[in-house]
């Protein structure tokens, strides 16, 4: 009898094995669960919380003591989930569609967040935090709201602005006795970029072949290179006179080249300013988180000042990159206001943005707080740039706040777009040099033109 | 009235079922259910699918008709992908059938000394993660003079290659994993084959006269012709769904298009357009090319001939 048992017990092991990779799983597959310890009891509302950085994870756990600080009847607890990029994105996707399985508050980096926002109105899967943000809204750099607005609603808020800034390394133009503050023109830069190259054998520059080195350039011109419609518009001056100046760089003046690696973001580039192959960049200010980690051998000797201009009258800085927090349509109906409230309360809170500064090192959103002492007290990043650096950046921030343009992403077929430029203008002109600025980007409009219709 | 007689005579018959009866439908059960959901159905769903366009995070749809099919025909970035996968196909089935095969006789012959060595150290490749691979191979094709590629080629003189960033060696260093991978498993197929070769025919090719050549082109290649179809069959398949190794090196933006696939793009339709009617529609397109592929292939090689 056994005997007889036994194969029908396998077949029904094997059946069941099979069926449940279908069984219901309610939480996504996470590398690290790090929640703070303290265990949530009946009064404390739980938030649940996706985001692939760990340390945004940290910034909300931080946020949430503020909080519960200032409001006693009111207390949260964030049960965050680091959830590696990629996943993250396949995993709210999902659950957003089907309307389940979704966290109550998320993480959506700016390249993503069209996907959520630019769809028709009233099918947005994220609640609006309109009412929420109003006491912050007047402290807070617009340019880092108006991105994740959508049909009149703001559905978040960034964790930093993005400025984007030129970065020297001080000692190359100590050694090549030149002072980068003389720079106000980008013919300054290029001429200041000759005598660096003659004199110390480095590069000016090196350029991102991606989008960080072409749109702040396009942006500074107080250009937008997608049309409100969603046309692309990218056989305008502007558009090409940015590309042109990248080029020239590279192949007439032969002060840069592109970037090892070939974005801001790859461990050869990372290595090369590391080294002091090339004087000076410009990247958005988040950029300064990397350096402690990956650019060590900088320490202390790092500079900022603005980009450079074109013309009188151009921005001296664009913003760039971000991630946005917003609460989903599926947090519980009588948490809803609270979920608002603190997320609000997160981002634009005085001592909660200062955070944004001395726990992730980035340019906070607030700009009441630019010239707070407290941002120049001991933190990592302070530890790391030095009192001098800090004290520098700050006074720039609070220099360029009106002069801070930005290219707006959230377009109608931005992304298409984007994606076009960057595999096939960029490597065609600033990769390599195939064709002249103005042909690819005029090859390019073709091209879209006929797609997009 | 007979049918009735017939009905009510079912339920007397139905006791007689054993277990013995109901056995082989349990055994197979699991590749029966399996195939329905995770094959059947989502292949009647894509089909739907490739006519509706879906509105983002709600169920509902909208018929759509054949524009997801007019979308397809007007998208540059499609053709280019067909394009770059005709050509891994036709790279791969060029190299990975005749050199594994090769490699199987050799291994097969009973001078060759280590055969379980060489076998396994062919067949390990296979093992290892795509993803892992295709980061180690990313770096080693690097653009900068210390890639592991760039030093091989500077021995002969030769500058730094931006080896993922130009068309002809992106696509060497897709066909050079593939080969690195497959030769191993195909090699396995052709050895299995190989043991079903009838050694009488090359103890009397031998008597004859024949050389190891003659029997290797006369004897074992029309021997192992059924495996041969069976390895071409799968190259094609496998060729035309080529996504891990391009996605690795490039993500879904390579430069020029140089490292696009049809799957990448149904990826990037699906997951980063948020447009699922129309990944459904280029996953049906790619199911009809590879099926009239795979039959004329099937054809050419007279597998559909009666006689054989």
């Amino acid at each position: 009898m056994k005997k007889r048992i036994l194969p029908l017990i396998l077949a029904i092991l094997m059946a069941v094995t099979l069926l449940a990779a279908c069984a219901d799983e309610s939480t996504p597959a996470t590398t690290d669960g790090d929640t703070p310890a303290a265990p949530p009891s009946d009064d404390v509302t739980v938030l649940t919380m996706w985001s692939f950085v760990e340390t945004h994870l940290e910034y909300f756990y931080r946020a949430a003591d503020l909080w519960n600080a200032a409001n006693p009847d009111r207390q949260v607890y964030i049960d965050g989930q680091h959830v590696p990029w990629g996943q993250i994105w396949e995993n709210l996707q999902m659950a957003l569609t089907v309307g389940e399985g979704a966290p109550d508050l998320i993480d959506i980096e700016i390249g993503q967040a069209e996907m959520y926002l630019n769809v028709p109105p009233g099918h947005v899967p994220l609640l609006p935090q309109n009412d929420a943000l109003a006491p912050y809204l007047p402290y807070l750099v617009m340019a880092r709201v108006d991105p994740y607005t959508a049909h009149g609603n703001i559905y978040g808020v960034c964790y930093h602005i993005g400025a984007v800034m030129m970065f020297y390394n001080q000692s190359l133009f100590d050694e090549a006795g030149l002072d980068w503050r003389e720079i106000v023109t980008w013919d300054d830069f290029i001429a200041m970029g000759q005598l660096m190259k003659e004199r110390t054998g480095a590069y000016m520059v090196n350029l991102d072949s991606n989008l960080f080195g072409w749109h702040p350039l396009v942006a500074q011109q107080h250009f937008q290179y997608v049309s409100e419609d969603g046309q692309p518009r990218l056989d305008s001056p502007e558009a090409i006179r940015a590309l042109q100046l990248m080029h020239d760089m590279i192949y007439v003046y032969e002060i840069a080249r592109v970037m090892p690696g070939y974005e801001l973001d790859s461990e050869e580039h990372y290595a090369a300013f590391n080294n002091g192959n090339h004087a000076s960049l410009w990247a958005p200010a988040w950029f300064l988180e990397r350096f402690p980690r990956v650019m060590p051998d900088l320490q202390g000797n790092l500079a900022v000042g603005p980009l450079p201009v074109f013309e009188a009258g151009n921005n001296r800085s664009s913003s760039a990159g971000g991630t946005m927090t917003a609460v989903t349509n599926q947090v519980a109906p009588e948490n809803a206001e609270l979920a608002l409230d603190f997320v609000a309360f997160a981002k634009g809170n005085r001592e909660a943005a200062m955070m944004q500064w001395t726990l992730l090192g980035f340019d906070p959103i607030r700009w009441d707080i630019f010239e707070d002492p407290a941002m120049l007290a001991p933190s990592p990043a302070v530890d790391f740039f030095g009192v001098e650096f800090a004290q520098m950046f700050f006074d720039l921030l609070f220099e360029i706040q009106a002069e801070t343009g930005s290219i707006d992403e959230m377009r109608p077929h931005s992304f298409h777009i984007r994606e076009h430029i960057i595999q096939h203008v960029m490597p065609a002109t600033i990769r390599a040099n195939d064709m002249s600025p103005a042909e690819a980007l005029a090859e390019a409009q073709e091209i879209l033109e006929r797609e997009l219709d | 009235m007979s049918s009735q007689t017939a009905i009510q005579g079912i339920p007397k018959r139905r006791k007689k079922i054993t277990r013995q009866q109901i056995a082989p439908y349990l055994f197979v059960s699991p590749f029966i259910i399996s195939f329905l959901v995770f094959l059947a159905y989502p292949l009647v769903q894509a089909f739907t699918l490739s006519f509706q366009q879906l509105i983002p995070f709600s169920m509902d749809f909208e018929w759509v008709g054949l524009d997801n099919f007019r979308r397809v025909l007007i998208d540059h970035r499609f053709f280019s992908a067909l394009w770059n996968v005709a050509r891994y196909t036709f790279w791969t089935c060029v190299i990975l059938i005749p050199v594994p095969m090769f490699i199987a006789f050799i291994v097969n012959s009973k001078f060759t000394k280590c055969k379980s060595l060489i076998r396994s150290l062919l067949f390990i490749p296979v093992l290892t993660s795509t993803i892992i691979a295709g980061i180690v191979f990313q770096h080693m094709f690097s653009s900068e003079p210390g890639g592991a590629f760039n030093e091989f080629v500077a021995l002969f003189g030769i500058n730094p290659v931006r080896w993922l960033h130009q068309p002809g060696t992106a696509m060497f260093a897709l066909v050079f994993i593939a080969v690195w991978r497959w030769t191993g498993v195909n090699m396995i197929y052709f050895l299995s084959g190989l043991n079903n070769v009838p050694q009488e025919l090359y103890e009397s090719a031998e008597v004859d006269g024949a050389s190891g050549m003659q029997k290797f082109f006369f004897i074992t290649t029309p021997m192992l012709k059924p495996i041969i179809i069976f390895v071409l069959t799968i190259s094609i398949t496998a060729g035309f769904a080529l996504f891990n190794e391009p996605y690795v090196f490039w993500g879904t933006t390579s430069p020029q298009d140089i490292g696009t696939t049809v799957v990448i793009l149904i990826y990037r339709a699906a997951f980063m357009l948020n447009d699922f009617g129309y990944a459904a529609t280029l996953g049906v397109t790619l199911f009809f090319i590879v099926m009239i592929v795979n039959m004329l292939q099937l054809k050419i090689m007279g597998l559909f001939r009666k006689d054989d």
